[in-house]
């Protein structure tokens, strides 16, 4: 088990067993693919969409599918599947960069609660318990009350409500490997504190984040279409698929299209993560549990972040 | 001093009702339905008015003290304050005062000051007799409250249990309105007691309140000591609050509201009721208490915007009639300024503003912005689809728009501290006497808009002629002149942007509702205490 | 037993502390959000002076760490304070509809959680079958949309279409326990259906975990029967990380009744929240994310309290 743990995560990932193990069952294969497609479709809208997914058409409002607008046009005349078509780049901006900072953020918080140990360790979790008492919508709400509106400002919303998880996650694994032979081993040889931190402390706790950051990319997607729900989402005129979604209610007895396929957008791409998520914590999980099976409060830790 | 009797009113209402009921359902087979529907609430010779039952309303706007009125202000607590409570008079289809609990007022300019005749024979809920003393301690306690409808009041003079004599710090012709209709009046001993108004109300009013969930709905029951003999009719109505236009539509249609309250910004939903045939329209007709949308810019701020060609560019180049095909279904009803088109301070005479980018982009290139310039729009997501379009057909003229999406606190803050950059949506209220409501944002010390345009000299001049003026001929004169010096397309200041539609709402409900009153007397009120159901 | 006993009140400590920095938190936060509950209260119609009279009269013109320590000091003495924009003391607001949310919330967590259990198992003892993926894909897909467009789907064929159910509304159990019954019924579906999704997850994975342990294979080499071997050892262990959980779904769908009550129209603590949050009543804000942090808070109490009986290694 040692030896496996020592491994960097690359190496894991590399190993043909956790991608044979991952790739083994052919829906997580067809996952893969659509995630992939929907990333293409999002770089490449410009050359994909009909039409300018802007583009205003204030004498052809609400018209039904057609040979023209294959899912009609909204409340403003612009076409349906542009605007489906541009929104998956603001779904997958708000996925990774609201993963992104509340990883970044978290981590740091965790590994310096971990390493830091004390004072630090409690303060800094006692905050993180704090945030977390709030339910992760309402924070994200007042939050994005806040900041008010635009792309940045709900990832940022979105990443800081979802900070807790990392940090508690990435805390458990520090103490679970901090004294470990070879952290021992390295603070023996003189490395430095911050050092043996990032060298051989922080690669550990990847794994487990990484399996979260998979699952919460789906968890973000979701977010941004509920603030947008209630009205905190990004600004118009920008394509997202929440945004549409909530904007189509209006004229859901008329033209349901306008909410459903939006809807539709949001369910594929985020089922596409979670069930990637699912199967990638599948296949690391028999090597995480060597660290985790030998005591119930670590047990705990790794399964909070479920 | 026109009087009109209670009974004259009424029957004037319930044919204005039978109208609407015929035009909003147009020549389709259902006119049938709607004609009989209106035809048993001004005849009803053979059924008469059958007791009991519930009303059902579905309605957007919640009130926090439906108990309390001092603290229920603003046109949406109206629905509300109806069922419990009286004013000393309302307003008949044609927007004529018709006595309630006044029976007559007099208003004398000499002196200033209105004396009041008050109705005999009226009781509270609580038992307590309505007279010229609980007049005054309803007037203190809303002066208490720092309500501006009572602002004007010098002091109350109690002359006999039926006569009252208001005395005025100043002559102000819009004091008598704000006093005879905002007014709702409370049991005296409630008023002693406040805490007893918390969930609960005593009034005058037909049905008294008798469960309140703040929110989320009012239940109000029959009130057993209603001043008009035998009435009302029904045994209870419940509002039910519902802020989502669709959630709204679908439940009524489902028949879980007998009637429900739709805004004109839901043409689609407007237009699905109307388009089934089967459910009755109700809008209000004499303009009292309608609201327009405007864009207003921040003209205080130093920007583009404080000069008054980019304010008339603005207004150049908008299309209104595209954004109205597109967005009110081609229903909208347009005004170019302070009034509805018709109303007597409505200029017939100044140069409206057309759909025309090129002059637009004259007038930006006189001003000095050939380049155009950046600018922002800040609207509530309600407004964002039509501020979209409105942002691009500017973007178009050089005046480049950015959507700032604010929710709707965000959005008074701006109003309130005029702190708004570029555009923001103008509320406005376009009743008749421009002293009073176009007064609350032109004046430098109004409360909302006011910090955040200009105030110009010569309108300033005319807003202070107008509060002074009591002769309406000379008033309505100064008014449209006012209007032409802030409107006029070639002339005009500008100064509140380009007024887009008039935004009213229509009660939709069921035929077998019967003289509810719906929006006749004041665009968001309703008089239940004649109101049956014909099930 | 002493052992736990000292746990639980290490927690209740803990759970304190937690709580007054989730009122620390939450009122300073809530004072960076732009607007003024006063102008909102008031709406257009306001004077200078009316907006001046009223905020001397909730005292929003007090320094912010005054109103704070005032707010907590009410709070001993068993008051939540003033709401501006219902005009009524706080907690004659909050709990009644804490508990219309309540009433939403614990049958739709009892649902979810005891179908996901079930399912869950049925998942794991046919690994890799196609019972198994059936039921995994549509669990995904349960947590993968968005739950007010379910929500919306829902409305639009239950009530809409079909006519089965009412599309929206709250009648008070107390008044007509059927008409409650016909109104809650879609949101808790809807509400279950998330829950239910996440615990199958759960329970399937840990299900597997402890299939693979050794003493599930002792205990099968000596003969033991399959089922004895799933309800003895299997069930019990796999429960605990469910156990460890429940705590913070239960805070997660208060969370989430902001959406569903605001779709439903419901008049719970979810939309109570979000009117307070858009009319800038903070002191409403505040106090209801307290109430929520409390009930989180005595959540996870019960949980761990349950979680060293499940789990003996920890007494």
């Amino acid at each position: 088990m040692e030896n496996t743990k020592k491994k960097g995560l690359l190496d894991r990932l590399k190993s043909s067993r956790v991608l044979r193990v991952m790739f083994g069952r052919k829906i997580i294969v067809v996952c893969a693919v659509l995630i992939l497609v929907m990333v293409l479709v999002a770089i490449f809208a410009p050359v994909i969409a009909p039409y300018d997914p802007n583009k205003d058409d204030l004498y052809n409002v609400l018209k039904g599918c057609s040979a023209e607008h294959w899912l009609g046009t909204d409340s403003n005349g612009r076409d349906v599947l542009s605007r489906i078509i541009y929104g998956a780049r603001v779904s997958f901006t708000v996925g990774l960069v609201a993963v992104l900072i509340s990883s970044v953020i978290g981590m740091a918080l965790g590994l310096i609660s971990g390493v830091a140990g004390g004072v630090v360790d409690s303060v800094i979790m006692r905050i993180m318990d704090a945030m977390m008492a709030v339910p992760m919508l309402i924070l994200a709400l007042f939050l994005g009350a806040i900041l008010g509106q635009g792309l940045f400002n709900v990832c940022l919303a979105i990443g800081i409500s979802m900070v807790p998880q990392y940090a508690r996650i990435t805390r458990g694994q520090v103490l679970s490997v901090r004294n470990a032979d070879y952290v021992t081993a390295g603070t023996l040889c003189g490395a430095s504190r911050v050092r043996n931190t990032l060298v051989h402390v922080f690669p550990n706790c990847l794994s487990a984040n990484i399996v979260t950051m998979t699952a919460s990319l789906g968890g973000a997607i979701l977010a941004e279409a509920n603030l947008s729900f209630l009205g905190m989402g990004i600004s118009p005129p920008t394509a997202s698929w929440g945004a549409m979604v909530s904007g189509g209610y209006k004229y859901l007895s008329n033209q349901p299209v306008i909410a459903i396929a939006p809807g539709i957008a949001i369910m594929i791409v985020v089922l596409c993560f979670n069930m990637c998520g699912d199967a990638l914590r599948d296949a690391l999980d028999p090597k995480l549990r060597g660290t985790l099976g030998n005591g119930s409060k670590k047990r705990r830790k790794a399964t909070k972040g479920v | 001093m026109k009087k009109i009797s209670r009974r004259n009113f009424l029957k004037a209402a319930g044919l204005a009702m039978a109208a609407v009921g015929l035009t909003a359902c147009g020549s389709s087979s259902s006119s049938s339905t709607a004609a009989s529907a209106g035809g048993a609430a001004s005849a009803a010779p053979t059924s008469g008015p059958k007791m009991g039952g519930t009303l059902r309303f579905a309605y957007g706007s919640p009130i926090a003290t439906p108990g309390y009125t001092p603290r229920a202000s603003g046109n949406a607590a109206v629905f509300y304050l109806n069922l419990a409570y009286d004013n000393l008079f309302t307003y008949d289809v044609d927007g004529n005062r018709v006595p309630r609990l006044a029976t007559e007022w007099v208003f004398d300019e000499a002196e200033p000051s209105i004396t009041w005749t008050l109705r005999e024979g009226v009781q509270f809920a609580d038992g307590e007799p309505f007279n010229a003393e609980a007049v005054k301690a309803n007037i203190e306690e809303y002066q208490a409250n720092n309500r501006t409808e009572v602002a004007n009041i010098a002091s109350c003079e109690v002359i006999d249990d039926t006569h009252i004599k208001m005395v005025l710090a100043q002559v102000n012709s819009s004091t008598l309105e704000s006093v005879g209709f905002f007014v709702y009046y409370m049991s005296p001993k409630a008023i002693a007691n406040p805490s007893s108004l918390d969930a609960g109300t005593c009034g005058t009013g037909p049905f008294q309140l008798s469960e309140f969930e703040n929110n989320a709905y009012a239940i109000y029951t029959r009130n057993d000591n209603y001043w008009e003999e035998g009435k009302p009719y029904l045994d209870s109505v419940e509002i039910t609050v519902i802020s989502e236009p669709t959630t709204m539509s679908t439940a009524f249609q489902a028949g879980e509201y007998d009637i429900i309250s739709v805004g004109d910004m839901s043409p689609m939903i407007k237009q699905e009721l109307t388009g089934a045939g089967i459910y009755i329209e109700e809008r209000n007709t004499n303009g009292v208490g309608i609201e327009t949308v405007g864009l207003i810019p921040n003209s205080a701020i130093d920007s583009p915007w404080a000069d008054a060609r980019v304010r008339r560019a603005m207004c150049y180049a908008i299309d209104m009639d595209a954004i109205n095909a597109a967005f009110m279904m081609g229903t909208a009803q347009l005004t170019d300024q302070w009034a509805v088109p018709g109303a007597v301070t409505y200029n017939d005479e100044l140069t409206h503003f057309t759909y025309n980018p090129e002059r637009a982009k004259e007038l930006l290139a006189e001003a000095g912005y050939a380049d155009g310039f950046d600018t922002k729009i800040n609207a509530i997501s309600s407004l964002s689809d039509m501020m979209t379009a409105i942002g691009n057909m500017l973007t178009e003229v050089g005046i480049r728009c950015q959507i700032n999406q604010v929710d709707a606190a965000t959005q008074n803050q701006l109003m309130l501290e005029g702190t708004w950059e570029g555009l923001m949506p103008h509320y406005a209220t376009v009743s008749p006497d421009l002293g009073l409501y176009m007064g609350r944002h032109l004046d430098a010390n109004g409360a909302y808009y006011a910090p955040g345009i200009q105030h110009p000299e010569k309108e300033m001049e005319l807003l202070e002629a107008i509060r002074g003026c009591v002769d309406e001929t000379e008033k309505h004169e100064l008014e449209k002149e006012l209007q032409a010096a802030i409107y006029d397309a070639e002339t005009g200041s500008c100064l509140f942007g380009r007024p887009l539609f008039i935004n009213s709402a229509s009660s939709f409900k069921y035929d077998y509702v019967i003289d509810d009153f719906s929006r006749m007397s004041f665009s968001a009120s309703w008089d239940l205490s004649g109101c049956w159901l014909n099930l | 037993m002493p052992n736990l006993l000292k746990m639980i009140g290490k927690r209740i400590v803990q759970s304190c502390i937690t709580i007054l920095l989730v009122t620390l938190f939450v009122f300073f936060l809530i004072q960076l959000v732009p607007g003024n509950p006063v102008a909102n209260y008031l709406g257009a119609s306001a004077t200078p002076e009316q907006i001046e009279y009223y905020t001397h009269l909730y005292g929003y013109d007090r320094p912010v760490i005054v109103q704070y320590l005032s707010w907590i000091g009410g709070l001993f003495r068993g008051t939540m304070g003033q709401s501006i924009s219902y005009q009524s003391e706080i907690a004659d607001i909050l709990l009644p509809r804490l508990m219309v949310t309540l009433s939403m919330v614990v049958p739709a967590f009892i649902i979810g959680t005891v179908t996901g259990v079930l399912l869950g198992i049925v998942s794991a003892l046919n690994r890799g079958k196609w019972l198994d993926s059936v039921i995994s894909f549509f669990a995904n897909i349960g947590v993968s949309m968005p739950m007010f467009w379910l929500g919306m789907m829902g409305m639009l064929v239950l009530g809409l279409r079909l006519h089965w159910l009412p599309t929206s509304g709250y009648v008070p159990m107390e008044r007509d326990f059927g008409q409650w019954l016909s109104h809650m019924i879609m949101p808790i579906l809807v509400m279950s259906l998330g829950v239910n999704a996440g615990f199958l997850r759960l329970t399937r994975s840990s299900m597997l975990e402890v299939i693979r342990q050794d003493y599930v294979t002792t205990a099968r080499a000596k003969g033991v029967p399959k089922n004895a071997i799933i309800m003895k050892h299997q069930l019990r262990n796999s429960l605990i990380p469910i156990v460890t959980v429940m705590g913070s779904r239960l805070g997660t769908m208060v969370g989430s009744t902001v959406l569903i009550e605001n779709l439903f129209v419901i008049p719970g603590l979810g939309s109570v929240m979000m009117n307070g949050i858009s009319s800038r009543d903070f002191m409403l804000v505040a106090n209801g994310v307290l109430v929520i942090s409390i009930f989180v808070a005595l959540c996870n109490l019960m949980v761990d309290i349950l979680y060293g009986i499940i789990d003996p290694r920890t007494r």
